[in-house]
């Protein structure tokens, strides 16, 4: 038999607000300061989520699905989200820009708890250039606040950027070098 | 230290799995990221990546054994488990239909000082992902804090 095709925003039901706009490439080396800061605000925490992200990660852990253990047991007032779910937004507000452009290293702590009702919003701050082997790195200081401004999850990444293929570019500064082949 | 000591160095057996684009789609719907590298062959095969790749956090849905690693080996008492840091490294992208190793190891244990619970229990464990040639996906590192029941 053979397998339909159905487009992702179908199979999944994407919202129209979720649907993320293709790139043709991911950005460059060269384009990207130390300083550059990104934003991604992501909606409120629901409970269905976090059981949604229990079933995916197979952490099935009462601390985020069985409010009693939770509350009786645990002692934490209720259920509260899995640290590796703000992570993974975490993630987003890199790959979103990155695009194509492949990380080497990624990391958070998760600082305080999310409950359901809590939104974070994921923020990342470039920090640093460097070239290290083959590879040019970009770090990034990472993490999300939450809708009262606490830090809920804070780390760092690391994502690998190829530079342009070098070329003779039209704002040469020192034109007559180039008519001496001083650069050829 | 209410962790079993003895829990140290233990680990779960290699198992191996087929990534499954449907594991990748449950994991983008609850963090309601949807990059379509990570969910579109077409556009992924016209990028850089070559294909449909998982998100960052994919390892974090491989935890064949963890919850027995940790209750049997270590004696946690799964409701006082707080999540502290995790160092994820990558070496090669996941992808669906890769077949994948994946094995997590108890690395460190100890005590230490929290702001918040004065002191606490912690454990660390090595999460470690190879392809069926034997080299290294991804390798993450997490570090956990049990609470003291009161």
């Amino acid at each position: 038999m053979e397998e339909q095709k159905i487009s992702y925003t179908k199979r999944l039901a994407v919202p129209e607000k979720h649907v993320v706009e293709p790139k043709n490439e991911g950005p460059y080396f060269e384009d990207v300061e130390v300083g550059l800061e990104l934003e991604l605000k992501k909606p409120p925490i629901t409970r269905l989520q976090i059981a949604h992200f229990a079933t995916a990660s197979g952490d099935l852990n009462p601390s985020h699905v069985d409010e009693d253990i939770a509350r009786d047991i645990g002692k934490m007032g209720g259920i509260f989200a899995h640290g590796m779910l703000g992570m993974g937004m975490v993630g987003q507000v890199l790959t979103d820009f990155l695009w194509d452009r492949p990380l080497r290293m990624f990391s958070t702590r998760a600082t305080i708890i999310v409950r359901p009702g809590d939104s974070l919003t994921c923020f990342a701050k470039v920090t640093r250039k460097w070239c290290e082997g083959d590879d040019n790195l970009v770090e990034f200081a990472c993490g999300a606040k939450n809708q009262r401004g606490e830090i809920t999850h804070e780390g760092k990444a690391i994502a690998v950027l190829p530079h342009r293929q070098i070329a003779v570019h039209d704002n040469l500064t020192q034109p007559y070098l180039l008519q001496h082949r001083v650069i050829g | 230290m209410a962790l079993k000591q003895s829990g140290l160095g233990a680990e779960t057996p290699w198992t191996k799995s087929v990534v499954m684009q449907r594991q990748i789609d449950m994991l983008c719907n609850c963090v309601e990221d949807y990059n379509p590298l990570f969910l579109d062959e077409e556009i992924a095969e016209a990028s850089a990546n070559k294909g449909v790749v998982a998100p960052p956090t994919f390892i974090n849905c491989f935890r064949d054994y963890k919850t027995m690693l940790l209750i049997s080996e270590l004696g946690v008492d799964m409701p006082m488990l707080l999540h502290g840091e995790q160092v994820i490294h990558y070496y090669k992208p996941v992808r669906p239909g890769d077949t994948v190793w994946q094995r997590i190891k108890i690395v460190e244990m100890g005590r230490k000082k929290s702001k918040t619970y004065k002191e606490m229990d912690y454990f660390v464990v090595l999460i470690t992902m190879k392809n069926d040639a034997g080299e290294k996906l991804v390798e993450a590192t997490q570090f956990f804090f049990v609470r003291d029941k009161q």
